[in-house]
């Protein structure tokens, strides 16, 4: 599922709250029914302070028989019988590390806070054009539809819009003033709706900077509201019909109805215990913002949360700690991962029913704790990444294909894996495998056929993927400023052949995309005067524009 | 004592076996009814030997086409071509780095054609000539980095070229070598298409139709199709298991002619995998033991797995499928201290399919008693073993051999073991008819690395490791396999087998029916190459001015003469008469110091 990336300190944070429910409701106290062995054995093992990242544990060695993992009169409780859940280490989102940056039609957005201008490059032509925005040009989105893009301006705390039409772009209207410190959008599906928030994962953060300003701008009407949400922000997204908003913090999801007078309407709680670690939770809002799907690590419970209401949560029991959630593109559908039971189950969304009657897929022999889902959920992709791991998972979701399950081994352990488009391949991110000299990993994989995954190493690590629209090509970025190696590969993903790009100087964070329209992709560089590196798909072809004004620092 | 009395019940079952070994030609009847599933019950802690090593990969046929060497140099970017029989030399530029060579068909007046990968500027460059005027260097085609290995349709339309991680000192595991690049020589100018296969790629074979090229890697077998309507792609992946990402055992995988089968062994497993390669299914065939070696017959008929049986391993439940005339299994008693028991082999004449046999024993305490040596040749049916998986025939023999040679013939199959140092060499009849299951055992008097047949299968060459000290080095051994005649051995000069088998290098074998030419190097200043001529078993050892190159060396039969080529900074190549034995060196020519194939 993507969120943002998880603080080393938050992830041990969830172990150990993961092991604390664990302990309680396995056995570590009278709550298991007489005849109900803890599956966990004595228990004990399964408290904090036991080795943290022991693999299939404690939890499997049990000196009475299986039984139950659960108490059956749980909320929506559900039981998958049989054998106890194993414990596996706690898993690690990196997706949201590897997006691409703006791009709309064939124009490349790139700002340069220090000049105050933002470069418009023609991926056709090679064009560059610059424009002028405000005080510290920084933060970019594209507006959907080709229609633009706008930018924070950093120091001004403004924003200025830019309009594309047919092969022209240009700025439009005044500023809109946005709140101190916003550094994210979030762009409504109809591109008249742009909303600033504020990111903060920082660690380090100050406990009175919250970070609830947000500001809603209506780019039709050219006006600016600023409005305020929970505490710590970590996720903004709109709905499908551009009518809501939904801002998820550790107070909850802030509901904020657009429209021409916007505003807070709702705060809608995503759990029953305020006082619940906000760090430990996982939320995705389904596309039509009817329902938010929460999955609190180390939980068995799945949360449905129905975003019309204030206390409006319901609880699904599926036996074993969810380790992962992953949300259809179309939000129909969820996948939770339960390597504790070798299972993922597969929810309907809204979801009907009891929890027993989900539909579980067994992957027998595998540890999978993390789930990625295909666009169209052709299929659900299941890795380990919260201890060292080679086997990717493939599960056929396609009808008439019997959830046939399908493991590769992609030689190093994986970190991360992203279906393309199409859902006939995915490229996983992986650790080197042991005994290499090389610096990093990454594997092109075909899904739905049976062939071998491509396995790359590299001497620097993945830092950014890309996929064309169809599928056809990924381009990986490896290397970083502190890198010595720094390049792109171009892989097609039919024929899995990749070729490798040097690339003279590191690449940005982020700075890989594809401009679709003329079959080309791009790294933005960190370069005094900017340079990128476009990339012919098909022939894998490089062109680098070098000396104009980009960014030092492109950020989304 | 029980353990002895165990060893000796074993003893008794094939010793029945070769009893009646006693055939008119000098081989005796395998004991084929002994054969057991291993025992459950027995244990022991005696140390499994070694694997057997495959060496043969040291002796690659170099580059001969017709009448024709050739040779790269990649320092200067020439090919050389030589014409064996007026020893005339044509020299041609090709790409930056031009290393690995293949030889092509014919093709109307051009008598001579190669293809060869340019390391430097990664891609190939095909070459073409007439018997006479230049060599003419097609526009070359880029390939994949990387590339050290050819595979060429036996129409000569297209070559693949591949990455051998076996040729790659100290390889990454990262680099997974997944690159093939297919080239189509029938487009003027040829054109190339990268296509990518499992992991590791160790052997390609090409079906007898030239349309399937069968990609052997870490993950399976990769299909590749060179006339799909997309042009060569890899059609499919045939797994070779239940389970393949956790299938890590070492693998020998055989494909047949036709492309209709593989067989596939496993290091340290009791089964053979045979795969119907259009179906993409695999059937298991358990094996009487763990299966050390696997070679399958040139025309495919037949294959043969070796099991290198130590005895104890044998002595449990046996018995499964005896079939044939083998003496009784033995059925000491087990249990106690001692190894398990011996299973109740096939019942013997006149049972055509036994079940399993008897009864393993429980287990105990190893027995400190030697162990009778034997092993265990299965030969499995091609055309039926796939829908008749219990339905093959084995010869059990009171020797220990761990691999297995064919040849080309395949009509007697070569068994010997060089993980254990054992000085004889057995020769068991595969094919039907007379001889069929008969062996006659050789003693080569010193332990024996590897073994080949000549084309025809009547002789074969032997190279022997002599122990530490001895008068000569090296040595080897010609062998007449098809008549009962007394092998020639012959000391050398140099080192006929490495100390390592697994990483050092062997004396390079050329042979045809009628010669053979074995060369041997110590890295120093011997190196020379020994002429073999059979069926007279007369050996001439000749001198070489300098080093040989690794794999050049052949026999050009058109021209009735070997070569040899060495280490120059020009090149050389030493020519040696097949009848005569007169020899011809070419110095100072673009001939390469890297020749690799």
């Amino acid at each position: 599922m993507s969120s943002a990336p998880k603080a080393s300190s938050l992830v041990v944070t969830a172990l150990l709250a993961a092991l604390s429910l664990r302990c309680s409701e396995f056995g570590g106290d009278d709550s298991s029914p007489a005849g109900s062995p803890s599956p966990s054995g004595a228990g004990s093992s399964n408290a904090p302070g036991g080795p943290a990242g022991s693999t299939g544990g404690s939890g499997t060695s049990g000196n009475g028989a299986p039984g139950a993992p659960i108490d059956p009169s749980t909320t929506g409780g559900s039981s998958a019988g049989g054998m106890p859940p194993v414990i596996v280490p706690p898993e690690t989102e990196l997706e949201q590390s590897f997006l691409a940056p703006v791009v709309t039609g064939k124009f490349v957005f790139s700002a340069n806070p220090s000049s105050g201008r933002v470069a418009v490059i023609d991926a056709e032509t090679y064009g560059v054009r610059l424009f002028n925005a405000g005080f510290g040009p920084k933060y970019l989105a594209a507006i959907p539809g080709e229609r633009g893009a706008i930018v924070i301006n950093e120091l001004s705390h403004d924003t200025t819009l830019f309009r594309v039409s047919d092969d022209d772009v240009e700025v439009s209207g005044d500023a809109l003033p946005v709140h101190v410190g916003a550094n994210a959008w979030a762009i409504s599906p109809d591109g008249r709706f742009a909303i600033a928030w504020t990111q903060n994962n920082s660690p380090l953060r100050d406990p009175t900077g919250g970070s609830q300003d947000v500001t809603v701008l209506d780019l039709e009407r050219a006006t600016s509201k600023r409005l305020s949400v929970g505490l710590n922000p970590s996720q903004a997204v709109i709905d499908e019909s551009s009518a809501r908003a939904f801002v998820v913090s550790d107070d909850g999801i802030s509901v904020i109805a657009l429209g021409d007078e916007p505003e807070v309407t709702l705060l809608a709680l995503v759990s029953e215990d305020p006082l619940e670690e906000p760090a430990t939770r996982d939320v995705s809002i389904v596309p039509d913002g009817s329902l938010a799907i929460v999955r609190v690590e180390g939980s068995t419970q799945l949360r449905a949360v129905d975003l019309t209401q204030e206390h409006a949560l319901t609880l699904f029991d599926l036996g074993a700690p969810i380790a992962d959630v992953d949300l259809s593109r179309d939000g129909t559908l969820a996948v939770a991962a339960l390597p504790g039971y070798s299972q993922v189950a597969l929810i309907p969304i809204p979801p009907t029913g009891e929890a027993a009657s989900f539909e579980r897929v067994t992957i027998n022999g595998e540890i999978g704790s993390s789930v990625t889902l295909a666009d169209d959920a052709e299929l659900a992709l299941l890795y380990q990444n919260g201890a060292d791991n080679s086997h990717l998972t493939v599960v056929d979701l396609r009808e008439g294909m019997d959830r046939a399950v399908r493991t590769v081994d992609v030689k190093g352990p994986v970190r991360a894996a992203f279906a393309a488009p199409g859902a006939a391949s995915a490229i996983t991110f992986q650790k080197p495998i042991a005994g290499s000299t090389k610096a990093g990993l990454f594997s092109g994989v075909p899904t739905l056929q049976k062939r071998s995954p491509k396995i790359v190493g590299t001497d620097a690590v993945p830092s950014a993927l890309a996929f064309d629209a169809l599928g056809q090509f990924a381009l990986i970025t490896v290397g970083s400023e502190a890198s010595p190696v720094r390049g792109v590969y171009c892989m097609r993903l039919d024929t899995l052949q990749q070729d490798f790009l040097e690339l003279a100087s590191p690449p940005s964070v982020g700075a890989t995309g594809i401009v679709e329209r003329v079959g080309r992709g791009f790294v933005a560089q960190a370069y005094p005067e900017g340079r990128i590196t476009f990339v012919e798909l098909a022939s894998a072809r490089a062109h680098t524009i070098t000396g104009f004004e980009l960014a030092a620092r492109i950020v989304q | 004592m029980i353990a002895g009395a165990v060893a000796c019940g074993s003893m008794d079952a094939t010793e029945a076996g070769s009893r009646a070994f006693d055939g008119d030609n000098g081989f005796g009847r395998g004991g084929s009814g002994s054969t057991g599933i291993p025992g459950t019950g027995g244990s022991s802690s005696q140390q499994e030997p070694p694997p057997e090593q495959e060496i043969a990969q040291s002796f690659q046929v170099p580059v001969v086409s017709g009448r024709w060497v050739w040779a790269a140099n990649p320092s200067s970017g020439r090919v050389a071509l030589i014409d064996a029989d007026s020893l005339a030399v044509r020299t041609a530029l090709a790409g930056a780095g031009p290393t690995y060579l293949t030889a092509l068909p014919a093709d109307g007046k051009l008598t001579a054609r190669a293809l060869v990968i340019n390391s430097a500027s990664e891609d190939a460059t095909l070459l073409s000539a007439g018997d006479e005027g230049a060599i003419e260097a097609a526009a070359s085609v880029p390939i994949h980095s990387g590339a050290n290995a050819w595979v060429v349709t036996a129409d000569g339309r297209f070559a693949v070229a591949w990455t051998n991680a076996a040729a790659i000192a100290a390889a990454d595991p990262s680099d997974g070598f997944q690159d093939i690049t297919v080239l189509d020589l029938a487009e003027n100018p040829p054109v190339s298409k990268r296509l990518s296969v499992g992991y590791r790629p160790t052997r390609l074979f090409v079906d007898d139709d030239d349309r399937y090229v069968y990609v052997v890697t870490d993950s399976g077998i990769d299909v590749v199709d060179l006339l799909s309507d997309e042009g060569p792609i890899v059609e499919r992946e045939v797994e070779l298991s239940l389970n393949p990402a956790s299938d890590t055992a070492k693998r020998d995988v055989s494909v047949t002619p036709d492309g209709k089968r593989a067989f596939v062994s496993r290091a340290g497993k009791d089964y053979v995998s045979v795969v119907d390669l259009d179906r993409g299914t695999f059937v298991d065939v358990a094996m009487p033991g763990v299966v050390t070696d696997l070679d399958l017959s040139a025309d495919a008929s037949l294959a043969v797995a070796i099991i290198r049986q130590p005895a104890a391993s044998v002595m449990g439940e046996g018995g499964a499928r005896g079939e044939g005339e083998g003496g009784a299994g033995g059925t000491g008693e087990g249990g106690g201290d001692t190894l398990g028991v011996a299973g109740a082999g096939g019942d013997g004449a006149g049972q055509s399919s036994g079940d399993a046999g008897g009864e393993g024993g429980s287990g105990g305490a190893p027995a400190p008693s030697p162990q009778p040596q034997r092993s265990i040749a299965v030969l499995l049916p091609v055309a039926t073993i796939f829908e008749a998986p219990d339905a093959y025939d084995s010869v059990t023999i009171d020797e220990l051999f761990g691999s297995v040679e064919l040849g080309v013939q395949g009509g007697t199959a070569l068994l010997y073991s060089n993980a254990t140092p054992t000085t004889h060499l057995t020769l068991l009849g595969v094919a039907e008819g007379d001889g069929f299951k008969q062996h006659r055992t050789l003693d080569l008097r010193l332990p024996v690395a590897s073994a080949f047949s000549t084309p025809d299968g009547a002789h074969a060459i032997a190279l022997l490791k002599p122990p530490p000290g001895s008068a000569q080095p090296g040595a080897f051994a010609v062998v007449p396999v098809a008549r009962n005649l007394p092998a020639k051995i012959q000391g050398t000069l140099a080192a006929t087998v490495p100390d390592n088998l697994a990483s050092g290098t062997s004396a390079m074998v050329a042979l045809d029916d009628t010669r053979a030419l074995v060369t041997v190097n110590d890295n120093a200043n011997t190196h020379l190459t020994y002429l073999v001529r059979m069926p007279e078993l007369v050996v001439d050892p000749i001198p070489l001015a300098s080093a040989p190159l690794p794999g050049a060396s052949g026999i050009v039969r058109e021209a009735n003469r070997a070569f040899v080529a060495q280490r120059h900074p020009q090149g050389r190549i030493t020519f040696i008469d097949l009848d005569s034995g007169e020899q011809r060196t070419l110095t100072g020519f673009e001939l390469s110091d890297g020749v690799m194939k």
